[in-house]
């Protein structure tokens, strides 16, 4: 009873801090699939629930399953875009509604060149993300 | 009984301490003769750089019936509107890529690191240990597929979310800091404006 109840609140809480974040709207525009909405939550909820499940369950060994390595290696490498594409988009969401980035232009008194400023941002995220797992984690 | 039309933006800059009615607003009118003479009504002289004045569009109506009282005039653009004396603009190209370079140095070694502390606040190694674990059954090596797909896809998801890619564009939006840069100035002009009318040293009629 506890772990159900315990569950619906981290669910809740991952949900609200998606939807405020405004990540998934705006990738859904972005991808002009608005028509798809209830598909597009379908699927988050599908995956929540699953991997979820998964990382609370060490025993749960899918190695054990007969498909091929490179099969796993492919999900895993998809899985690993797919985290970052996200993550990547809260930090950019993030910059812009606390708007770190604006006010440093403005303050920088800056008109063109926005976009070096911009790429300097995600090189330095990719950059200190291998930095970061090449040196064993800290 | 001419009917002139007046549109003053909201922020206008001044690169005269002189400032007249045809630098600030657009006019029109049914009878086009009239403008040039409205143009050149005085409204303020700047003293000292960057000096930065409130007005209320009903002063400059008020500017403008002193000398022609019989013109009615209708208001289209701004109610009130903030006057800045920039100056002479003199383009300093060094000092700005200089100011680029710096911007970009800093944001990307800050960059580096809130992800670094984002991933040691996530124990993103713990999850990626333990996925790699279920789905391949060996110890995860210290640079597995995870990690360079997690690492890439963190830059693909910011440009992709700032729709820029080098100077074109992915999409027609404007991109999410324009729209930011542009909330922020208008913001600001919104709060100078109603400081100044609380204060009382708006330009206005009284």
């Amino acid at each position: 009873m506890f772990g159900f109840t315990a569950g619906i609140a981290v669910a809740t809480g991952v949900f609200a801090f998606i939807l405020v974040i405004g990540v998934v709207p705006r990738m859904i525009a972005k991808t002009q699939m608005a028509d798809k909405t209830r598909m597009q939550e379908t699927v988050i909820s599908i995956s929540v629930v699953t991997m979820g499940f998964l990382s609370v369950s060490p025993w749960l060994a899918l190695y054990k399953a007969p498909v091929p390595s490179i099969l796993a290696q492919g999900l895993l490498l998809l899985y690993g875009l797919g985290a970052g594409i996200f993550v990547g988009c809260v930090a950019a969401a993030l910059a812009e509604i606390v708007k770190t980035l604006p006010i440093m232009f403005r303050r920088a008194r800056l008109k063109k060149g926005l976009c070096y400023v911009l790429w300097a941002m995600a090189l330095g995220k990719v950059a200190g993300s291998f930095f970061y797992f090449l040196n064993g984690y800290f | 009984m001419q009917t002139v039309y007046v549109k003053i933006d909201r922020n206008v800059q001044c690169p005269n301490p002189l400032v007249t009615l045809g630098d600030i607003a657009k006019l029109e009118c049914a009878n086009p003769q009239i403008l040039p003479a409205l143009k050149n009504l005085k409204i303020i002289r700047f003293q000292e750089k960057n000096q930065l004045e409130i007005f209320g569009i009903l002063k400059v109506f008020q500017i403008i019936h002193k000398e022609y009282p019989d013109y009615e005039l209708v208001n289209v653009g701004e109610t009130d509107f903030v006057l800045q004396y920039s100056g002479e603009q003199m383009p300093h190209p060094i000092w700005d890529m200089v100011k680029l370079v710096f911007l970009c140095i800093l944001i990307f070694f800050g960059a580096a690191f809130t992800i670094m502390a984002f991933n040691n606040d996530i124990s993103i190694v713990g999850v990626f240990d333990q996925l790699y674990q279920q789905f391949l059954g060996t110890k995860k090596p210290d640079l597995s597929v995870l990690e360079i797909g997690y690492s890439i896809g963190l830059g693909v998801g910011i440009i992709v979310f700032f729709n820029h890619f080098g100077n074109r564009k992915l999409t027609r939006d404007a991109t999410p800091i324009q729209v930011e840069l542009r909330k922020t100035e208008k913001e600001m002009d919104d709060t100078l404006i109603e400081n100044s009318s609380r204060k009382g040293c708006s330009k206005d009629v009284d």
